[in-house]
């Protein structure tokens, strides 16, 4: 494991070094310093995060519930290893929350924020027509993930948003370590009924299409690059 | 901050608390050597979970480490990281270079639990209702008309009871479903909604809440699925006269 930059400890209460390092430990997953499956032993940890062993179980066992870490007690902790139906569980729940908030947004929606939201699914739907079988980079993910938030970002809802940044965490190294990617038809085709739903401010449509199509169908594993 | 040894709680307290004290933990397969280590932070957990949860501990109240060290009889290190789960779920919240404290009423936040969990209740419902084989479609009728017997007859004094069988009830969906993630979100989530539903106490629309859950009840009966997810619907609409949330 490397250092990651940033990570200096000070005077700070307990708290605050749990939190501080379960960031770190969230950044170096997520930016591929720490691989899927990579051991994590205690002492490396306390020499890198330069913290106590206390807060880093802290920090590791909150990874854990979001299924970021292994712990296995008294053999390993290592960082998780995705596979598809983890991915698959994660993109459901994923679907469901987005869908809901969609059916309650959409009715309400102005002709600017119409606009605003064929704007974001355009982008979406250009990835999808240069969309081969190479795995998604970050930012690829990120512009999908920008398009479907649309409706999350306008809920007003502060709790909502920071669950789905969690869930979006998982996602994304999800879907960096089995090199996923959209399949470009899957992709189209929900642009397109789900922004003719929200121009006729059909909320119950739009949010049955991202139930039904963020699945397993639009999700591909083992991307090329 | 007045710290008696809460018989009720110890009572409570047997060497498997997880069912008795309703936290649906997962029980993961673990290896006997572990046990205690194991049990005995969860049982720290478990103990301030149930005193917040029933009022041993008050909403607002100061938190000390060694304090709670001294009443469980435990170390520093069980306490803080029952301490952290609790402030995931936001039942305790913590001020860095601060105090620690039980987390306080706060009824604005009822409608965005809600919304929240509203979204895993559908999730939940539509995974599992059509597939619950007889004995499991049984259960769940059994717990749903406990949570509409509890509404009904729930008198006022403390939401806790009418709220624990509504958990129950709920928590079976997400439980029964294949999705380990949304299991574990309901169970952080609906800690903190359960939570400052109970402080509302008397406010709550109960028969609102006990439609609700005969809507439910004849949905799991049908096995059906859009039934259950129109019932969810009616909760996210009448949310916050569901809580008696004023504000």
């Amino acid at each position: 494991m490397s250092p990651v930059p940033g990570a200096a400890p000070s005077a700070r209460t307990r708290e605050l070094l749990s939190d501080g390092a379960r960031r770190s430990l969230l950044v170096a997953i997520l930016n591929g310093t720490l691989v899927a499956g990579e051991r994590l032993h205690d002492d490396e940890l306390i020499q890198w995060l330069g913290v106590s062993r206390t807060p880093i179980r802290t920090a590791l066992e909150r990874l854990a519930e979001v299924g970021l870490v292994e712990m296995a007690p008294n053999r390993f902790t290592r960082v998780a290893v995705p596979t598809r139906s983890s991915l698959l569980e994660t993109l459901q729940l994923y679907a469901a929350l987005h869908a809901w908030v969609a059916e309650a947004v959409v009715p309400g929606l102005g002709d600017d924020d119409l606009a605003e939201l064929h704007r974001c699914f355009g982008r979406v739907t250009e990835l999808a027509a240069q969309q081969g079988e190479h795995a998604w980079s970050r930012a690829d993910l990120a512009l999908v993930d920008e398009a479907v938030s649309f409706f999350a970002h306008r809920t007003g809802n502060p709790l909502l948003l920071d669950l789905l940044f969690e869930i979006r965490v998982r996602l994304a190294f999800s879907f960096s370590s089995l090199r996923a990617f959209g399949d470009g038809a899957e992709l189209t085709a929900l642009a397109e009924a789900l922004l003719a739903a929200a121009d006729r401010r059909d909320g119950r449509v739009v949010a049955d299409v991202l139930r039904e199509r963020f699945s397993w169908r639009i999700v591909r594993v083992g991307g090329s690059g | 901050m007045p710290f008696s040894p809460p018989a009720v709680v110890c009572d409570m307290c047997i060497l498997h608390p997880f069912e008795q004290l309703g936290s649906p933990m997962p029980i993961p397969s673990r290896p006997t050597v572990d046990f205690h280590r194991r049990l005995r932070k969860d049982e720290v957990f478990d103990r301030l979970f149930q005193a917040i949860l029933d009022g041993t501990l008050q909403p607002g109240e100061r938190i000390r480490d060694v304090e709670l060290q001294e009443w469980l009889g435990v170390s520093r290190t069980p306490i803080r990281l029952a301490i952290d789960r609790l402030v995931e779920m936001n039942l305790i919240e913590s001020r860095p270079n601060r105090f620690t404290r039980v987390s306080p009423a706060a009824p604005g936040r009822i409608p965005e639990l809600l919304q929240v969990m509203c979204a895993f209740w559908e999730l939940a419902t539509r995974l599992t209702i059509e597939t619950l084989d007889e004995t499991s479609a049984l259960e769940c009728r059994e717990l749903l008309a406990e949570a509409a017997r509890a509404c009904r007859e729930h008198d006022g004094s403390r939401a806790e009871e009418a709220v624990e069988h509504m958990r129950r009830a709920m928590f079976f969906f997400s439980e029964h479903s294949d999705n380990e993630l949304l299991r574990v979100l309901v169970v952080r989530i609906g800690a903190a909604l359960r939570f400052q539903m109970s402080l509302q106490g008397d406010s709550m629309d109960k028969l609102l809440l006990e439609s609700v859950f005969e809507r439910l009840d004849e949905a799991v009966e049908a096995r059906d699925s859009a039934a259950a997810g129109e019932a969810i619907r009616h909760v996210q609409s009448t949310g916050r006269r569901l809580c008696g949330v004023t504000a």
